[in-house]
């Protein structure tokens, strides 16, 4: 019985460490790569090809489409201020239209449009969406704690490559707790979907404050829990599981650099 | 004679920015192989005496310290935390925020790893430690989708991990059900037996531990008020009477009260699983109700449910009228529900906003509301802070919030989730006179509980197991069921 068990565990991390498929740092180094290419490109149809190609990752990569509703309501309101900003300030290039094109007598009309503007604007929200949607498949597929082994075996200390995982641990449970006070508030009669900007405002106050009181005491219960289980005592640490840079990892990271690089030249 | 295992000579803290000492001028002494219980009013120091026997106080928490705590003859002062946290292991109040990676096997293996032991050692310490807690068949699984039972238990294991010969548990029991409950006692008995562990339990509830425990020390405003020794060990003291727990069954409902609730065919599915399954069941007007069964067994999701905070297909009706489509704002007004962690349930910057700020939503008259809540907050000796922030609060202070912040607007229907864990007497007395004032104005409430005082308690019982109703009845009629399966602790 206990063979068996023992056994059970051990075929239980190595097929974790099988599972693993790609190593993390590949594809940080994807997350960094990408980055570099919407930022250093000002191609309108190069961002929103790699924009089109994350989600067609998303979509055949059996990764999670369930972000919480008001995630992807924010992303959309903060990209329409964006666009709203750019084609509202930024003028260059022909005028292509009015936003109010009645005339008053000698005034009007009002809020030009320009090309340049709606280019920019475009582009950044672009920039932003690809950002976004790369930050997702990241932490979707992967283990922060796997992502912290991995940092420290190319000489990051372990302390410090660690607190970066605990944030990314950490990003799911503050969602559910988000959740949680928003079903208390919505029990005692509060409407979380308001329609005014006094409601938004309201919201946010009742929201955040129980958020930080309970984040200020998770971050002292887990230092409790660390500490008591002897994290930091050591320079190094030793770990239940192998994550290895395989061959396969460096095929993939030198296809995707190479596809990247040639898809910025041209 | 052998040296006490630990001594604490004249403890006495203060936290930061505090004048109010935590805990003043304690001295104590532990043996090798004791099994102690720590007990007290909530805010009593209980917590804060944990901490500082496992060392976080003055190692992690700061604040001033006087007096020492010696281990072995050696004074803490002289150990690091990572020495302390080899001899004695602390498994905190509440396990959801202890759990720092998000897989058992990696929470489990987190404290051998950090020191730096050889994989084949940590391997023995993670299967020996998944066993002790009967753990191995959720070695696979995330940390986020555990029970809070279950998740207690990866918490003791993370701990057992580290091999320390004192093993601190504060509130073990709160997140546990009847069988939890069980296997942890087995559990603690075997390490204390075979292993010699030293084992002290904080908990309001000492009798929970009465076959076990050698030594039962009492902390009230941070000082020693008791310490007694097996057989001179009263643990009635500690215990709601049944008589009291009586008074609200033996207040009939009127017979011809009306269906406040019917519940129709409800199932709730999460992450593509089915978490309630075909649920019916019937509440009448002026009954308490209790919702029992295992860890996971769907109870707080069905109460969620009857809000509207969740998705379900089924009907539920409120006075005969559907509310499956109303949002739960606009159902607040009627059926309130009090969430099993007060900290989730304040949102406001005054103990008075805290209280008024549902009839603010609901549009009463402030001024009648606020002679209302001042009422409230002197009943429930909250009074004195008024003015101050509500996060400030102790966690029975908390609850007691929450209550008074539902009592205001008085709901029809009042559904509470585990509003006894981490409650000491007197705080579960103020909850059973507000349960006997619902009944008594022919409101009507649902307990989720897995205590066993429920039995003397409530009118009808409903018994979830696996997301399906499985048994419901008036206690006298369902007393075998629960005993035959544990589904609530010492029905007799």
């Amino acid at each position: 019985m206990e063979d068996k068990s023992k056994i059970s565990l051990e075929k239980d991390i190595s097929q974790r460490d099988q599972e693993n498929g790609t190593n993390p740092l590949v594809k940080f180094f994807v997350v960094i790569l990408v980055s570099l290419v919407l930022f250093g490109s000002a191609n309108i149809i190069k961002i929103y090809c790699i924009v089109f190609v994350i989600i067609i990752i998303y979509l055949f990569g059996g990764l999670s489409f369930k972000v919480a509703r008001p995630r992807y309501k924010m992303i959309i309101i903060f990209s329409f201020t964006i666009l709203l900003v750019q084609i509202l300030f930024v003028h260059g290039g022909d005028l292509v239209f009015h936003l109010i094109p009645i005339s008053i007598g000698i005034y009007g009309p009002f809020f030009p449009i320009y090309e340049q503007g709606i280019y920019q604007g475009l582009i950044i929200i672009g920039r932003f969406w690809g950002l976004i949607s790369i930050s997702w498949v990241f932490i979707n597929s992967t283990n922060p704690f796997d992502f912290a082994q991995s940092l420290t075996k190319i000489g990051v200390p372990y302390r410090f490559a660690y607190s970066l995982s605990l944030a990314l641990r950490f990003a799911p449970v503050f969602s559910i707790e988000t959740n949680i006070i928003q079903n208390a508030q919505q029990a005692r009669g509060l409407n979380v979907n308001p329609n005014n900007i006094r409601g938004i405002i309201n919201l946010l106050q009742y929201t955040l404050i129980p958020m930080i009181s309970s984040t200020l005491n998770r971050i002292r219960d887990i230092t409790i829990s660390m500490d008591g289980r002897a994290f930091g005592c050591y320079s190094t640490r030793s770990y239940i599981k192998d994550i290895p840079f395989t061959l396969k990892d460096w095929i993939k990271l030198v296809i995707v650099t190479g596809f990247l690089v040639i898809f910025s030249i041209l | 004679m052998a040296l006490p295992q630990i001594q604490v000579n004249n403890l006495t803290f203060y936290y930061k920015n505090s004048d109010k000492a935590a805990l003043s001028n304690i001295n104590l002494k532990f043996n090798e192989g004791e099994v102690i219980c720590v007990t007290g009013s909530s805010g009593g120091g209980k917590t804060t005496f944990g901490l500082a026997l496992s060392g976080h106080i003055p190692h992690t928490l700061a604040g001033d310290v006087r007096g020492e705590i010696i281990f072995q003859g050696v004074p803490s002062s002289d150990l690091s935390i990572t020495d302390i946290s080899q001899f004695i292991g602390l498994v905190q109040q509440d396990p959801e925020n202890q759990l720092v990676t998000p897989s058992v096997l990696e929470e489990v293996a987190f404290g051998p790893e950090n020191l730096s032991l050889p994989k084949k050692e940590i391997l023995h310490r993670v299967k020996v430690s998944l066993e002790t807690m009967d753990l191995l068949s959720l070695v696979s699984r995330s940390t986020n989708e555990l029970s809070g039972g279950e998740k207690q238990r990866v918490a003791i294991a993370s701990i057992l991990t580290m091999c320390p010969q004192v093993l601190v548990l504060d509130e073990p029991t709160s997140f546990l059900d009847f069988q939890s409950y069980q296997k942890l006692i087995s559990t603690l008995r075997e390490l204390n037996l075979q292993n010699k562990i030293t084992i002290i339990i904080i908990e309001h509830q000492p009798y929970l531990f009465k076959e076990l425990i050698d030594r039962l020390i009492v902390i009230e405003h941070g000082s020693i008020v008791g310490d007694f020794q097996k057989p001179n060990i009263n643990f009635t003291q500690q215990k709601i009477s049944q008589e009291e727990l009586q008074t609200i069954q033996r207040i009939r409902p009127k017979t011809d009260s009306g269906r406040v609730l019917d519940i129709q065919k409800l199932n709730i599915s999460m992450k593509n699983r089915l978490v309630a399954k075909e649920i019916s069941a019937e509440l009448r007007q002026g009954y308490v109700y209790a919702i029992v069964g295992p860890n996971g067994a769907g109870k707080t999701t069905l109460l969620q449910a009857i809000l509207n905070l969740i998705p379900s297909r089924g009907t539920i009706l409120y006075n005969n009228k559907k509310i499956s489509n109303t949002p739960t704002f606009q159902l607040a007004k009627k059926i309130g529900l009090i969430f099993q962690n007060p900290n989730h349930q304040i949102f406001e910057k005054t103990v008075l906003e805290e209280i008024t700020f549902a009839p603010k939503n609901f549009g009463q008259d402030l001024n009648k509301v606020i002679l209302n809540a001042k009422q409230l907050l002197r009943e429930a000796s909250l009074d004195s802070y008024i003015k101050m922030t509500p996060f400030g609060l102790s966690y029975g202070e908390k609850r007691r919030l929450n209550i008074c912040s539902i009592l205001i607007y008085e709901p029809d229907l009042l559904l509470l989730d585990e509003p006894f864990i981490g409650q000491d007497r007197a705080n579960i007395e103020y909850l059973i006179q507000l349960l006997k004032e619902r009944k008594l104005k022919g409101h009507t409430s649902v307990i989720v509980s897995h205590r066993r005082e429920l039995y003397d308690l409530v009118d009808y019982f409903f018994v979830l197991d696996k997301g399906k109703l499985v048994a419901q009845g008036r206690p006298e009629e369902i007393v075998t069921y629960l005993r035959e399966n544990s589904i609530i602790g010492f029905v007799s």
